[in-house]
């Protein structure tokens, strides 16, 4: 066993995205605006806070949509909205379902990611006190997504229901300044992403052994002082269950196909992960198709799901998705990926890093949540604001690995972006070092 | 406005009791305004007004312009003049100018046959005894007018003209003489039923006249076909030959006025330049009223409190004009302007100023011809508002609301109403949507969905006044979706081309636009004789409606299907244009039917296999296969226009124009088969459908005379065998394998086969079906090629997935297994989900909205004669909340619940919304025995045989059932819950009841609760979808979606989603919290 003498410095600050009583109380009876309302009211503030500093201190004035005329420049503060032709909706699939209602899905190539086909009609529109605009001007599709919220600084345009964008604003970055104090120990961290166990043993027999490969490297790797490894989400197989519009409406068609996630793969993640706590501590965050509820911010898989994990040391940490901790006063933060995927079908020019960057200028981990990414109905906060930007970024189920360090401000403040790639694809794991903040990754084939 | 208002309410509501409930009732639900808003509103006009009209037009240049609406009125004679009936045609320039074009020396018309004897020089007589009838008949009537001699002398004029009865033919060019009398329409009017009673036409007494030709025609058609000017066709008024009115002389709100004689009037036909579109204006607009609680408004009470508008050119895609006129304060919405007015009276004389400005040709909407114009016409009579009714283009009348019942056989009878807004079109998109198209549901939402596939969000009419009340925000809301409303119209028409295919029919056949819209099919046909026979001078004769059925005559027979399913290729042949070919091809027509046959058969006369005789073209050619011959020829020219047009624009207008000519040269067969029809000719109609039986049994024995085993160089391998016909299609199987060979034999066998047809019939080979499931007459289907290696579409004829009164589950399931019959070819998987989805019915997993059945309420109970679930349906609602209950003419969408055995159907019948909220369990047997067993069946017959209804009802999965728990009624008030076992059901025990399981189950416990979750994820997704989906629909983020359209097919759902997921959520709650004890 290795000496857990700095643990300690392990803290979980995902408390936020944890459901209150006051969340769940008559939750399913809301609607989405309210979530919206709350995202656009905390936002507010620091969206004019950073005006202030891009366009001077009364150098503008903030009015409401409403009094913008075609003469003035002012700012406009609201949400933006993408508009995509080719977004799937229920009501369209369900027009043209008499052509594919009874089509097999399952042929789909499962993994790569579908973005939405570019159509002339796209566009950007605003909305804000309760109307909307079109824009145009200087900002761009790849700008933005659904959900962000951000001030515009323009003027009403000469066509009817344009406005005019000279500059956008962004809301003003939080940063928490690293503890410089905080000594630098040699230590390292792992994340891994994407067990997808399906419970079929031939088909989970590459994943098992490459896991268990990574097992036995551990110890042999001692001196490396891996102290803490993050399981992402999803660790079971989503494609037992769909959580697309067609999923839906083939339960409207009745086209659906009764499936039941395998408990023997429950059983089989459970044993994977009770095996490596004799080593290090283990976070298990959530993905969508996890035993828990599939509504972002997701809840943590539940124990009753993993018996063996709570039976042995208390090392096994059930965590939420997002996941955010410190560590020696480094701060997390890392997701299953779905919000990342979720944007990035909106743009064709993203990769997983660029999307994480635009993910930290609205101060958003999931702006598209819940427009097109499942997200539980809040009422007055909005848990998926990005309130203090964390040193690392991490997100999980990607198609490569990937690094960015983005510079947050003017200061040296940064934050490393990283995106890694699906375990059951790749074989891969990230380290990150602490000491030096350096980032590794490495592949554990082991297919044999 | 108060004080106007009760004014107005005393003169509609008698009684003093109601007038004051009345006035409360105004206090409480009209907020007023006075405060917040003066009567001096600024308005921006800025884009309202028309283009300036050009100065030299009618001095140094012609006047080209579209005729819109044509309307005949009487002029009275002024001093020296006599009377006259002159015509007024509205119209725009290309310019964009609207002008109204006063045609002088017109006068309508009729004929009957002159009196044997009759000559030139007993005209003299014969006018004066008729003018004298005539106005001693008028002096006899009401204010015993005074009139002048010269007014007396030209009542009527008569003429001679050589000319032939329409009907039978008697030997060729028998023109015979007839007198035609044209005068003022009243003193023709007038003259009819003079000559009727007989006058002394040659001085020798009393003449009795017999039939009266052409009398019966409206004065617009018999004007236009006179002048030869087709509805939305082009004019041109010659310059210095006309007379340009002055401003203060107008009679017309148009920028326009001119007045031309009829002998100087340019037509021109509708191609080259002259078949453009001018740049008419298109308004669409949508009130929104008030209504107390629980009633509907009702004009003579319940003030309008909004009126949007959208204003469009035809062919630009965006209106230039967004506006809505609102009653009180609104915060404004960007890209419209808001008009806030302080009270009604102002809204209805700003908005009425409005659209005497904007001036529009059209105007459209949804509904609006039976409920929007007529609540502000009505509202504009309590009010005492003269000016609000001053919509049209005439400064001197105001427009009315008349009651008119149009029956047809395409769209049954209905009363609509018929306004009057002179020199504008009534283009109200939901006649439109009701006459070209079957859809389960009429609502704008429902139709919106359909076509743009775009809802949107209904707002319930109890709202309304909570949102009128409320502050500038909320009236702002019901801005946006008054603004909604009005536009979705003018996106339908442009979707559907609705206006340019109105126009291109209208120049077809020859009737004014509006006709196309408020008269039946006849009218069109009628036009177009009309002006054939002008050309040939045949007189129509005023036949005497026979009003019922009349005799009915053998319709289009089929040969009898030999049913089965059919995995080979199923050639089709049919006869192009089937009917229209028989009638050109026999010479069928009015003016070559034969009382009895003469001459040589087949040389100079025909028999029909009816029975009927017919000339020969050797003796005469019909008009009818004239009218025919042009319209088909006039279709194949717009088809090859259409090929070549490369704008997109004109292309529209030449696929309407040749859509047009097929609907009208299709439509002339049921013309003479109109037995209450102007001129019904039973012989035609009957001889068309003989014809077309005989054909069909020629081409079966011909087929399968010819294409025996080894026909075609041995390519036929088989028999060939019809194997069902129908119409103008006849089915056969070639014995062959592949599509391409069926095609090939196809091809061959429609050339070979018509040349027994006297041209222009034709067989035409176009499709095959693989493979081809034949249920019955007139019910089949078949997967539809067109091309050898892939198939177009999958094709259904009489089965329920077209027809509208099942529940859609019955629609989906019949779609699906034929999907899986036809192209999979998996008869298994076919049978297998079929038995699934009746499992899944019977065990309640089948989502509510797709078992709603929906019927409209077309009067109230008791006039029905058997009780209707519906109605009854409708009676109980209004018991439990008067506001929400369906009124007539809703459509009530209910569902089947269970209850007790000998409960009747009609009573079984429950409002959706009510069943969810209060989970009510479905009768999910009589869904399957009344609904899905019988149309399944029929599928799957001709496989399994007549075991199929018994196998698919009764067998094993249908063994498995799921009862749901009441909420309401029988026993649920007494049931208790007790904590159960989520594994095995088993009661826990009071020490356990915390836990979500049992001891038992323990070792379970990660299957049970995967289970669990596995449902609660479904619904999630579905949760977030549904709720996602309407937030977007409702074009807001930040708004509470108040929805309540019903016909949406997901607003059942989402509400149901609501309960599941609650529960479902619960139950996962019970496992407690998710993270270890640590």
């Amino acid at each position: 066993m290795v000496g857990k003498e700095n643990s300690g410095s392990y803290r979980n600050l995902s408390e936020q995205f944890l459901l209150t009583q006051k969340d769940k109380k008559g939750a399913f009876n809301r609607q989405y605006f309210e979530l919206y309302d709350a995202r656009l009211k905390s936002l507010k503030g620091r969206i004019l806070e950073n005006a202030e500093n891009v366009l001077g201190k009364g150098n503008f004035e903030c009015v409401s949509l409403t009094d913008v005329t075609k003469t003035k420049d002012v700012l406009v503060i609201g949400m933006i909205l993408k508009k995509i032709a080719a977004k799937p909706s229920i009501l369209k699939t369900l027009l043209s379902e008499d052509k594919v209602a009874y089509e097999d899905y399952e042929d789909e190539e499962a993994g790569d990611l579908k973005r939405y086909t570019e159509n002339a009609e796209d566009h950007l529109e605003f909305e804000c006190d309760n109307q909307t605009v079109k824009l145009e001007g200087n900002i761009s599709m790849n700008d933005c997504a659904t959900g962000c919220c951000a001030g515009l600084f323009g003027k009403l345009g000469d066509e009817d229901g344009v406005f005019e964008v000279i500059r956008v604003i962004w809301p003003k970055i939080r940063v928490e300044p690293i503890d410089l104090k905080m000594k630098m120990r040699k230590s390292v961290i792992a994340f891994v992403s994407g067990l997808e166990l399906s419970g079929d043993l031939e088909e989970d027999n590459g994943t098992i052994s490459s896991f268990e490969y990574f097992g036995e490297w551990l110890k042999e790797e001692e001196e490396m002082n891996v102290e803490r490894l993050v399981v992402l989400g999803p660790s079971i197989d989503n494609n037992v269950v769909g959580c697309d519009v067609e999923s839906v409406v083939r339960t409207l068609t009745l086209s659906r196909q009764d499936k039941q996630m395998s408990t023997k793969a429950l059983t089989m993640l459970d044993k994977i992960i009770s095996s490596l706590t004799d080593q290090l501590d283990v976070d298990v965050s959530a993905g969508v198709g996890d035993p828990c509820s599939s509504l972002w911010p997701q809840p943590p898989i539940h124990r009753v799901c993993l018996p063996r994990s709570g039976m042995t040391k208390k090392q096994v940490n059930l965590v939420t998705n997002p996941y955010e901790f410190s560590l020696d006063g480094i701060r997390f933060l890392t997701t299953s990926g779905e919000n990342i995927d979720d944007l990035l079908k909106t743009c064709w020019k993203w990769k997983s890093v660029d999307a994480m960057e635009n993910c930290l200028k609205w101060q958003h981990i999931a702006p598209t949540c819940p427009d097109t990414l499942d997200g539980f109905p809040m009422a007055d906060r909005d848990p998926l604001i990005i309130s203090t930007t964390p040193r690392f970024m991490i997100c999980g189920n990607q198609s490569n690995c990937e690094v960015r360090n983005v510079a947050l401000d003017d200061r040296e403040n940064i934050c490393t972006c990283i995106s890694i790639p699906k375990f059951s694809k790749s074989r891969t794991i990230l380290f990150l070092n602490l000491e030096d903040l350096t980032v590794s990754w490495r592949v554990f084939q082991n297919d044999f | 406005m108060a004080s106007n208002k009760r004014i107005g309410g005393a003169t509609f509501q008698p009684t003093v009791k109601r007038k004051r409930e009345s006035d409360e009732f105004e206090k409480q639900y009209v907020p007023n305004f006075e405060n917040d808003l003066s009567e001096n509103i600024k308005i921006d006009k800025s884009k309202w007004a028309r283009p300036a009209v050009d100065k030299q037009l009618g001095i140094s240049k012609n006047i080209a312009c579209q005729v819109l609406e044509v309307e005949t009125y009487y002029e009275a004679a002024n001093g020296s003049g006599y009377d006259r009936t002159n015509a007024k045609i509205y119209g725009v320039t290309r310019a964009g100018n609207s002008i109204c074009v006063i045609v002088t020396d017109y006068f309508p018309h009729f004929y009957f046959q002159a009196p044997s004897g009759f000559g030139v020089e007993h005209i003299g007589q014969a006018q004066n005894a008729i003018c004298n009838a005539i106005a001693s008949q008028i002096k006899r009537g009401p204010g015993n007018a005074q009139l002048s001699g010269t007014v007396v002398d030209n009542l009527v004029h008569i003429e001679i003209v050589h000319g032939e009865n329409l009907y039978y033919f008697r030997g060729a060019d028998t023109k015979v003489p007839f007198i035609k009398v044209t005068g003022t329409t009243n003193a023709l009017h007038k003259a009819r039923t003079e000559l009727k009673s007989g006058i002394n036409l040659m001085g020798k007494g009393p003449v009795n006249i017999g039939n009266l030709y052409e009398s019966n025609i409206d004065a617009e058609v018999k004007f236009m076909a006179k002048t030869g000017i087709v509805g939305c066709g082009w004019i041109e008024i010659p310059a210095g030959k006309c007379d340009m009115i002055k401003e203060k002389d107008k009679a017309s709100r148009c920028q326009i006025e001119v007045s031309v004689s009829v002998r100087d009037l340019i037509v021109h036909e509708s191609d080259g330049e002259w078949a453009d579109i001018a740049p008419i204006r298109t308004l669409s607009f949508d009130i929104e009223c008030i209504g107390r609680r629980g009633v509907f408004p009702e004009a003579t009470m319940d003030p309008i409190i909004q009126i949007a508008n959208m204003i469009k050119i035809e062919g630009e895609t965006e209106p230039f004009v967004r506006n809505c006129f609102v009653l009180g304060t609104c915060a404004p919405v960007v890209g419209s302007s808001i008009i806030e007015c302080v009270n009604e009276k102002l809204l209805l004389e700003k908005w009425a100023e409005f659209i005497r400005e904007v001036d529009p040709d059209i105007i459209t909407g949804y509904n609006i011809l039976n409920f929007d114009l007529p609540y502000i016409l009505d509202r504009a009579k309590v009010l005492k508002l003269p000016m609000v009714s001053h919509l049209g283009r005439q400064k001197d009348k105001g427009s009315v609301i008349r009651d008119a019942a149009i029956s047809s056989k395409q769209m049954g009878s209905r009363v609509n109403k018929n306004i009057d807004i002179h020199g504008r079109i009534i283009f109200d998109v939901l006649q439109v949507v009701l006459r070209d198209y079957k859809l389960r549901s009429y609502t704008l939402n429902s139709v919106s969905y359909q076509f743009l596939s775009e809802q949107k969000e209904d707002v319930e009419h109890n709202i309304i006044p909570d949102l009128q009340r409320g502050n500038e925000q909320t009236r702002r809301r019901l801005a946006m979706y008054c603004l909604k409303d009005a536009l979705l119209p003018l996106r339908l028409l442009d979707k559907l081309m609705s206006i340019i295919n109105y126009i291109e029919m209208a120049r077809v056949t020859g009737v004014p636009m509006n006709y196309l819209l408020t008269r039946g099919q006849q009218i069109k046909i009628l036009s177009m004789m009309l002006r054939r026979c002008k050309a040939n001078n045949f007189f129509l004769p005023v036949i005497e409606s026979s009003g019922g059925d009349g005799e009915s005559y053998e319709g289009a027979t089929v040969i009898d299907p030999i049913r089965g399913f059919y995995n080979e290729p199923i050639a089709t042949l049919d006869f192009a244009s089937l009917y229209p070919s028989i009638m050109i091809a026999h010479n069928l027509c009015y003016t070559t039917l034969l009382k009895s046959p003469n001459g040589v058969e087949n040389e100079d006369y025909i028999r029909t296999p009816s029975g009927q005789y017919f000339a020969t073209q050797n003796r005469r050619k019909g008009l009818l296969p004239i009218i025919l011959e042009d319209l088909l020829a006039a279709r194949k020219r717009a088809k090859n226009d259409l090929k070549n047009e490369k704008d997109e624009f004109r292309k529209m207008v030449f696929n309407g124009r040749q859509l047009a000519l097929k609907i009208s040269a299709n439509s002339v067969y049921g013309f003479t088969g109109a037995t209450v029809g102007k001129l019904p000719c039973l012989e035609i109609s009957q001889s068309v459908t003989s014809f077309g039986r005989k054909m069909i049994d020629m081409t079966k024995s011909e087929v399968e005379r010819i294409y025996k085993k080894g026909a075609m160089n041995g390519k036929c391998p088989a028999d060939a065998k019809v194997i069902y016909g129908d119409t103008d299609s006849v089915m056969v199987k070639f014995g062959v394998e592949t599509v391409a060979q069926a095609m090939e034999i196809g091809l061959h066998a429609a050339t070979e086969v018509s040349k027994i047809f006297t041209p222009p019939i034709k067989l035409e080979f176009e499709k095959v079906y693989f493979p081809y499931l034949l249920i019955n007459k007139k019910r089949y289907a078949g997967l539809y090629f067109t091309k050898p290696d892939i198939h177009d579409k999958m094709d259904c004829k009489g089965l329920e997935t077209v027809r509208r009164d099942n529940c859609p589950l019955v629609a989906k399931v019949l779609g699906i297994c034929l999907e899986k019959l036809l192209i999979d070819r998996d008869e298994q998987s076919a049978l297998d989900f079929a038995k699934k989805t009746i499992g899944d019915l019977l065990c309640n997993k089948i989502d509510i909205s797709l078992l709603i059945i929906s019927k409209e309420l077309t009067k109230s109970g008791d006039k029905y004669q058997a009780k209707q679930a519906h109605v009854e349906l409708a009676a109980r609602m209004k018991k439990r909340d008067p506001g929400s209950a369906p009124r007539l003419g809703d459509r009530v969408p209910y569902v089947f619940v269970a209850a007790a055995k000998n409960v009747p159907a009609y009573e079984r019948a429950e409002d959706p919304a009510f069943v969810l909220s209060n989970n009510i369990p479905i009768d999910t047997k009589h869904y399957l025995t009344n609904q899905l067993a019988k149309p399944l069946a029929r599928i799957f017959e001709p496989i399994l045989g007549d075991r199929a209804e018994k196998i698919l009802v009764e067998g094993e999965h249908t063994r498995v059932r799921t009862v749901v728990q009441s909420k309401v009624g029988g026993l649920a008030a007494f049931t208790k819950k007790s904590a159960t076992c989520l594994g095995c059901k088993s009661v826990l025990p009071k020490s356990d009841a915390e836990n979500a399981i049992c001891q038992h189950c323990q070792p379970k416990l990660p299957e049970i609760f995967s289970q669990r979750l596995n449902n609660l994820h479904e619904l999630e997704t579905k949760f977030a979808r549904l709720w996602t989906e309407c937030q977007n629909c409702a074009k807001t983020m930040q708004e509470k979606v108040n929805c309540s359209a019903r016909d949406c097919p997901i607003y059942y759902m989402r509400d149901k989603i609501r309960n599941d997921i609650e529960e479902s959520s619960q139950v996962i709650e019970r496992f407690g919290d998710p993270t270890f004890f640590n």
